[in-house]
């Protein structure tokens, strides 16, 4: 095997080992709070509610739910390591191995887009025992995942090279992702809302992520799939663009 | 043939000048020692060379490689153990170094049994499914040294590799050192301990407030800077002749103490014999080593 490639192929590794060592940090406690929507928002509420934009309610809130898990496992994943390396480990010993730019930035962002896919399928995993459903665009479906996690790895880089402090990690998920999040369509649509809510949605990247990973999963759309997908590759893009750069100038690595 | 070669190297953190436009080289398959007080700029330096800082002016080649040009190539070419213990708190120590042995492109295989090798070298065997936060101090040294061993670089960068270690380690090391040194890696050494930097160097690179302020092979920096002491007992007070008087000396109850260097320690010796002659009781030459040189010029500057 080409010796670059095993050092991309360790880097993922370890990255990809880390999370799994840490489960009741990683993985268990989204997967529980994705028990509980389910369980409140599906069942319990949702029993009142019945339908949604012609589907079962539960159905409905599954691919805001898939969408949410797969932004925070993508994100969380390269932020925390590198955050926790930078500050009190290993970097060092990557830092001066022969990795390319390229590949580092790639090993973080697979290995987190992997963590965010493994929470996402944990949510469909969970979701199973309440309801049945088929896919009903796997192409498309794959795209969104492959864009959204990509995005937010990068994300996830970038912000774990910038933070100074533990709480600047969260600051991302807890006042931007999450707001977005529920700003964005995961329990309801744009016509059930009042004017004001469904304007502001409308602006909301993660609405279209959301929007159209529905389509793909369940067939339900409220607003054009594809434009959706164009502003999601562009910023997927924008976003690679900038991990790629910082990782190359070594910004807050190098010192 | 030069392993590194380093050329007007200058390196500012903000408005902090590390290093200052040093230029020097380092031969292949020597010991060279980087010595100086806390904040000369060692770590630095070394830094600039494992591309782990970035340089502000100058260039340093690796065996030829760039570390700008070529930073990939050069890379391979180093290993380094650092002056601060951070490590991998996520896995076992077995698993540091073989993820470290990964890094560097080496296959799973080959990269285990390299661990075990090392494992057993440091004396780290028994301990190898702990984290690294289950260590002692010289134990996490010894797992910095063997990391650093694990790609089998040419070029060795021990960054204080002694502190912490107790007696019998540090000598091991020594001798694995200069096992390592006599196989024709290159090793790249900074310690505090000047009794280490004796006992191992060909070359001594002293450097203070980021500047070179001397750079020599070692049997010539002690041998141009050594001052040595004759010091002679004599029988009662007497007046010094004139001949010892332009010496650098000091009379004190019956002994004179005469400030020598090696080259004229024989020639004054023999002057100071011949002239007190029969009141000399007796005479000791006391050696001056690189600790007192080293001081010396710290002070100096
Ligand atoms: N990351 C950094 N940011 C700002 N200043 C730094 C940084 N690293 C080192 N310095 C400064 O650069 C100077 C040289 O430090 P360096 O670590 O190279 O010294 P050293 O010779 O290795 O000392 P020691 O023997 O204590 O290890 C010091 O004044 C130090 O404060
Ligand atoms: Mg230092």
């Amino acid at each position: 095997m080409n010796t670059k490639f095993i050092s991309f192929l360790t880097l993922f590794k370890r990255e990809f080992n880390r999370f799994f060592k840490v489960p009741n940090n990683t993985i268990l406690p989204h997967l529980i709070t994705t028990l509980f929507y389910f369980l409140i928002f599906g069942i319990a509420i949702g029993s009142r509610i019945k339908e949604v934009a012609g589907v079962d309610y539960l159905l409905f809130i599954l691919p805001g739910l898939f969408v949410q898990n797969l932004i925070n496992g993508s994100y969380s994943n390269p932020s925390g390591s590198l955050y926790v390396s930078r500050n009190f480990g290993n970097m060092s010993d990557i830092l001066i191995a022969p990795i390319s730019n390229l590949s580092l930035t790639l090993a973080y962002v697979i290995a987190g887009m992997l963590r965010g896919i493994v929470l996402a399928l944990g949510t469909v995993l969970i979701a199973l025992f309440f309801t049945t459903f088929s896919i009903e665009n796997y192409p498309l479906l794959l795209i969104y995942i492959f864009l959204i996690s990509f995005a937010f790895a990068c994300m996830g880089v970038i912000i774990g090279l910038w933070a100074k402090t533990f709480d600047q990690l969260n600051i991302f998920i807890n006042f931007v992702v999450t707001p977005l999040t529920f700003l964005g369509g995961v329990f309801y649509t744009t016509d059930i809302v009042p004017n004001f809510l469904a304007t502001i949605t409308k602006f909301n990247p993660i609405f279209y992520m959301i929007n159209g990973t529905r389509y793909a999963m369940i067939g339900v759309k409220d607003g054009n799939v594809y434009i959706g997908l164009i502003f999601l590759i562009i910023i997927t893009i924008i976003l690679f663009y900038t991990t790629f750069t910082l990782i190359k100038k070594g910004y807050n690595l190098r010192t | 043939m030069n392993s590194v070669i380093i050329k007007n190297l200058t390196k500012k953190y903000k408005n902090l000048l590390a290093v200052d436009n040093i230029s020097f080289n380092i031969k292949k398959g020597e010991i060279f020692g980087l010595l100086g007080p806390n904040g000369a700029g060692k770590t630095t330096i070394i830094n600039c060379i494992t591309q782990l800082s970035t340089i502000t002016n100058g260039t340093i080649k690796v065996n030829s490689y760039d570390t700008k040009e070529n930073y990939l190539e050069a890379r391979k070419e180093l290993g380094l153990s650092p002056q601060e213990l951070k490590f991998d708190h996520y896995f076992p120590i077995q698993d540091i170094l073989i993820y470290q042995g990964g890094y560097f492109g080496i296959p799973i295989k080959e990269s285990k049994a390299r661990t075990y090798k090392l494992l057993k070298l440091f004396d780290l065997f028994e301990k190898r499914k702990k984290t690294p936060s289950q260590l002692s101090g010289g134990m996490l040294r010894r797992l910095s040294l063997a990391k650093s061993m694990m790609h089998n670089s040419n070029i060795l960068i021990l960054d204080e590799p002694t502190a912490a270690l107790d007696v019998e380690s540090r000598h091991l090391l020594w001798e694995y050192i200069k096992d390592l040194n006599k196989k024709g890696i290159t090793i790249i050494l900074t310690t505090h301990y000047i009794e280490e930097a004796e006992n191992l160097c060909d070359t001594i690179c002293i450097i203070q407030k980021g500047k070179i302020i001397k750079l020599e092979k070692k049997e010539k920096l002690i041998e141009d800077l050594s001052r040595n002491i004759i010091r002679v007992l004599l029988k009662d007070k007497t007046t010094l002749p004139e001949i010892i008087k332009k010496y650098n000396y000091e009379y004190k109850d019956n002994i004179l103490q005469v400030h020598v260097n090696k080259i004229n320690q024989t020639k004054i010796l023999n002057t100071i014999l011949k002239e007190l002659d029969k009141k000399v009781i007796n005479f000791t030459i006391e050696q001056d080593n690189l600790e007192r040189i080293f001081r010396r010029l710290i002070n100096e500057h």
